[in-house]
């Protein structure tokens, strides 16, 4: 399982590290200026540091899961255990599955929001979808703090049990990442709300991208959630 | 204080996502990524590994957190404390080392690559020599980046982690000491017939050289296990780590400020105070660091308030003490030369022009010095060669800027 | 979506001067003036550092000088490692030298993200003063135990105020 850290920590670097080394040509011929393109010419610079900070949170979250790993073993008669307390397994309580259907709704909903062409109706769906992805969201981040309200209630487990609270940390911080998804979420919601109706190809191109790069962080965080979910489901 | 670290790697991140995301989008026409400045690769290496690594401080800082204010035990075993079991319990304080570790060494890293950087612009633009093997110091920087990540366990040889992870480590340890020493080897090469100018930046360049060779050696006595096992917890790897943290970096802290002085605040910086203020501080680290290496054979243990009366540490080891709490107050009073300096230099100093050291790369070529908000004026720069085209055989001038276009008859640029 | 470099939409850029000084020098959003903010704090913490190293160093050298226990004389060294390493070295490095040179050295006019570059010069500043803040709280001190703070893990106590929050 030490093998399982280091394959991950390496995996993450190196994922990081490619991700960004793709990018490293020359940038002003990255891609010709299209004369006459129906979108509005971007930046790929906001693609590029979401990538790299995707980068970072991957490798905090290898991390955490190692660090899990790394508790496990010691529990089950690894290095140090001796008298140590068992690893109590926590019985997921049923809700999480809802949660992550919601959240992979989400995940359908923001990526179709991005779809849409700029046309008037497609305008219009990729308000709504987009609004969409947020609600479903949100209903997540309830229905994790539900799941926490219930875990805590059936009194099996004190502060001081490594499964419990390293169920708590993980879908804590996994949950904190969406909140602030949200925030940019909101941010870009206000500006589509403001002016869709009436943008310039310039701005729809704008929004375009940031409902694109809203859509990559959703998708990740999808990922990781599935991640999270099926080591605590199996340990 | 734990509370303090996590906000400051928020801050971080922020700054490390900008440095990368700029470095590979927003340079000029012309500025391909091998040639860039190695002052660029050491910080762009140096914020890839941070952001990799400050996770890691940040994931042992929180359950750190939670376990002193809610009493969870992630790295809390059971213990008895004054006779009373404690609600805790399964933790590791291994588990806490190694988290710390996985960060503590990748952070050095992130201090030790910028200086690199930095100190090979300094040594190539006074010896007006082009740094010797380029491509070899970006790789050596980017594989040094990368290493830095599994030699962590080198702190915990005696920690009580499973004892064969002491071989693997010992091995990456001394593994990464080769693209480190490949750079030694071209700094010193960059020197060699050179036409040395023994400005005040090229003053601190060579101090670094000579003691950063100083502590990078002792610190390979360190990353063997047999070795370490008596030297561990001793004054011997304080003496290693402050000349290889505390010294070297803070040298070439120095030779930066005082080299691109005259950029930020278009005065040259005065020479005078600056060659005392490096004296000062050369002697003074030598005379504070290395009998510390000796205190550190006797076995003198650190980390500890006071000594005591005991025969393993004679006398003699108390008035070693002595000489080196003197000299580290020498070093301490040394330093207000530098703020001297500076107060000085911005009231009195002379007027430096746009590029008084006659350095090759971009950032002296601004229309202003300092350089106004948007840097450049009108039209950005377009580059066209390498940043260390010093002494050109051929050429009349003894440097040619990275913006200037390719002379007719002029074939490689050195790219 | 088709991408443009930076360096190819200069032209589209209307760089808005700053002109109070509060947009100029507080809340700048230019890199030079940010690099030297960083650097400027960056030398003041590592003076604190200086300090708690000669208070230190007294100790071993000329023991019993100040009236300083054990417990204080290990939290110096936790703080004064942690304050050089990181609040020091790190940050005059990574954020001083880098925010000024990166962009010059490349040819670039900025940073790609101005205002997350201010913004994280003031979230370092919001650090320092955490730290500061946790000097005068004694609870909220570091352990006394080094950077790797292994004493830590065996201190039980819980937090009675919030100064221990910290």
């Amino acid at each position: 399982m030490f093998t399982l850290l280091f394959i991950g920590m390496g995996l993450s670097m190196v994922v990081a590290y490619v991700l960004i080394r793709r990018l490293q040509e020359k940038p002003w011929t990255q891609h010709g200026i299209l004369e006459g393109s129906q979108d509005g010419l971007t930046s790929s610079a906001p693609k590029v540091g979401l990538w790299a900070f995707l980068g970072v949170v991957t490798s905090l979250f290898l991390v955490f899961i190692g660090a899990y790993f790394m508790r496990l073993d010691m529990s089950h008669g690894g290095i140090a255990s001796g008298q140590m307390q068992g690893w109590a397994p926590v019985d997921e309580p049923g809700i999480l599955w809802v949660n992550t259907i919601a959240l992979i709704l989400a995940s359908i909903a923001i990526q179709l929001a991005h779809g849409f062409d700029s046309s008037g109706r497609g305008r219009i769906r990729m308000r709504r979808y987009f609004n969409a992805a947020g609600l479903m969201t949100m209903a997540f981040l309830i229905g994790q703090v539900l799941a926490w309200r219930e875990l805590y209630a059936t009194g099996n487990f004190g502060v001081s049990s490594p499964a419990f609270s390293f169920f708590v940390l993980l879908t804590a911080i996994h949950g904190l990442h969406l909140v602030g998804g949200l925030f940019v979420w909101s941010r870009t919601a206000s500006r589509i709300r403001r002016g869709l109706e009436q943008a310039q190809l310039q701005e729809v191109a704008a929004l375009r991208q940031s409902v694109s790069l809203c859509a990559t962080y959703w998708h990740y965080l999808l990922m990781i959630w599935l991640v999270l979910f099926t080591i605590m489901l199996s340990t | 204080m734990i509370l303090s670290l996590a906000v400051f790697i928020v801050a971080f991140t922020m700054g490390g996502l900008n440095y990368v995301t700029t470095v590979l989008q927003a340079r000029c026409r012309g500025m391909t990524l091998m040639r860039m400045p190695l002052s660029v690769w050491g910080i762009f290496v140096a914020t890839i590994v941070g952001l990799l690594a400050f996770p890691a401080l940040l994931v042992a800082a929180v359950m750190m957190l939670l376990d002193r204010l809610i009493g969870t035990s992630f790295f809390m075993p059971s213990l008895l404390s004054m006779g009373e079991a404690l609600d805790t319990d399964g933790g590791s304080p291994i588990l806490f080392q190694h988290l710390f570790w996985f960060f503590g060494h990748p952070e050095v890293y992130i201090v030790a690559l910028p200086a690199f950087g930095l100190v090979s612009d300094v040594l190539s633009t006074h010896a007006r020599k082009n740094i010797f093997g380029y491509r070899m110091m970006v790789w050596a920087i980017i594989a040094i980046g990368a290493m830095s990540f599994v030699v962590w366990a080198h702190h915990m040889y005696v920690s009580g982690m499973n004892p064969y992870f002491g071989f693997f480590f010992a091995t990456t340890t001394l593994m990464i000491a080769i693209p480190t020493a490949i750079k030694v080897y071209n700094w010193v090469l960059t020197l060699w017939r050179g036409d040395i100018h023994f400005t005040l930046p090229m003053l601190w360049a060579t101090g670094f050289i000579f003691t950063f060779v100083h502590g990078g050696l002792t610190g390979l006595f360190l990353g063997n296990v047999t070795v370490d096992l008596p030297l561990s917890d001793t004054y011997f790897v304080v003496a290693h780590f402050h000349m290889v943290m505390g010294v070297s970096p803070v040298m070439v802290l120095f030779a930066a400020i005082y080299h691109w002085f005259p950029k930020m605040t278009g005065k040259m910086p005065n020479k005078m105070i600056g060659t005392i203020h490096f004296w000062m501080t050369f002697l003074g680290t030598y005379a504070i660091y290395l009998p510390m290496h000796y205190l550190g054979i006797l076995g003198m243990p650190r980390r500890y308030y006071s000594y005591g009366d005991t025969d393993f540490i004679p006398a003699s080891a108390g008035s070693i003490n002595e000489t080196i709490t003197i000299a580290a107050i020498f070093v301490a009073a040394g330093q207000i030369l530098f703020f001297i300096n500076v107060i000085y230099s911005l009231r009195k100093g002379k007027e430096s022009g746009p590029n008084p050291w006659r350095s090759a790369s971009l950032e002296w070529q601004t229309p202003d010095t300092p350089p106004k908000h948007g840097n450049w004026g009108e039209k950005l720069p377009e580059v066209h060669r390498w940043p260390y085209d010093y002494s050109v055989p051929g050429d009349d001038e003894d440097f040619i800027p990275q913006n200037h276009p390719i002379k007719a008859g002029e074939t490689s640029v050195g790219d | 979506m088709a991408y443009v470099a930076i360096a190819d939409r200069d032209h589209e850029q209307h760089l808005h001067d700053p002109d109070t000084f509060i947009s100029k020098y507080v809340w700048s959003q230019d890199h030079k003036v940010i690099a030297i903010q960083y650097g400027g704090l960056a030398i003041l913490v590592g003076l604190v550092g200086l300090a708690l190293s000669l208070l230190m160093r007294m100790q071993i050298g000329f023991p019993d000088t100040f009236d300083a226990t054990p417990y204080e004389y290990y939290q110096w060294v936790t703080l004064h490692g942690m304050i050089m390493v990181i609040y020091l070295l790190t940050a005059l490095f990574l954020g001083g030298f880098g925010n000024y040179l990166i962009p010059l050295m490349c040819g670039a006019r900025d940073m790609v993200f101005p205002f997350m570059n201010m913004l994280s010069v003031w979230v370092f500043l919001l650090s320092v003063i955490i730290l500061m803040i946790s000097f005068f709280v004694p609870a909220a001190r570091p352990a006394p135990a080094g950077r790797s703070t292994r004493r830590s893990l065996c201190s039980t106590e819980r937090p009675a105020t919030i100064g221990e929050f910290f």
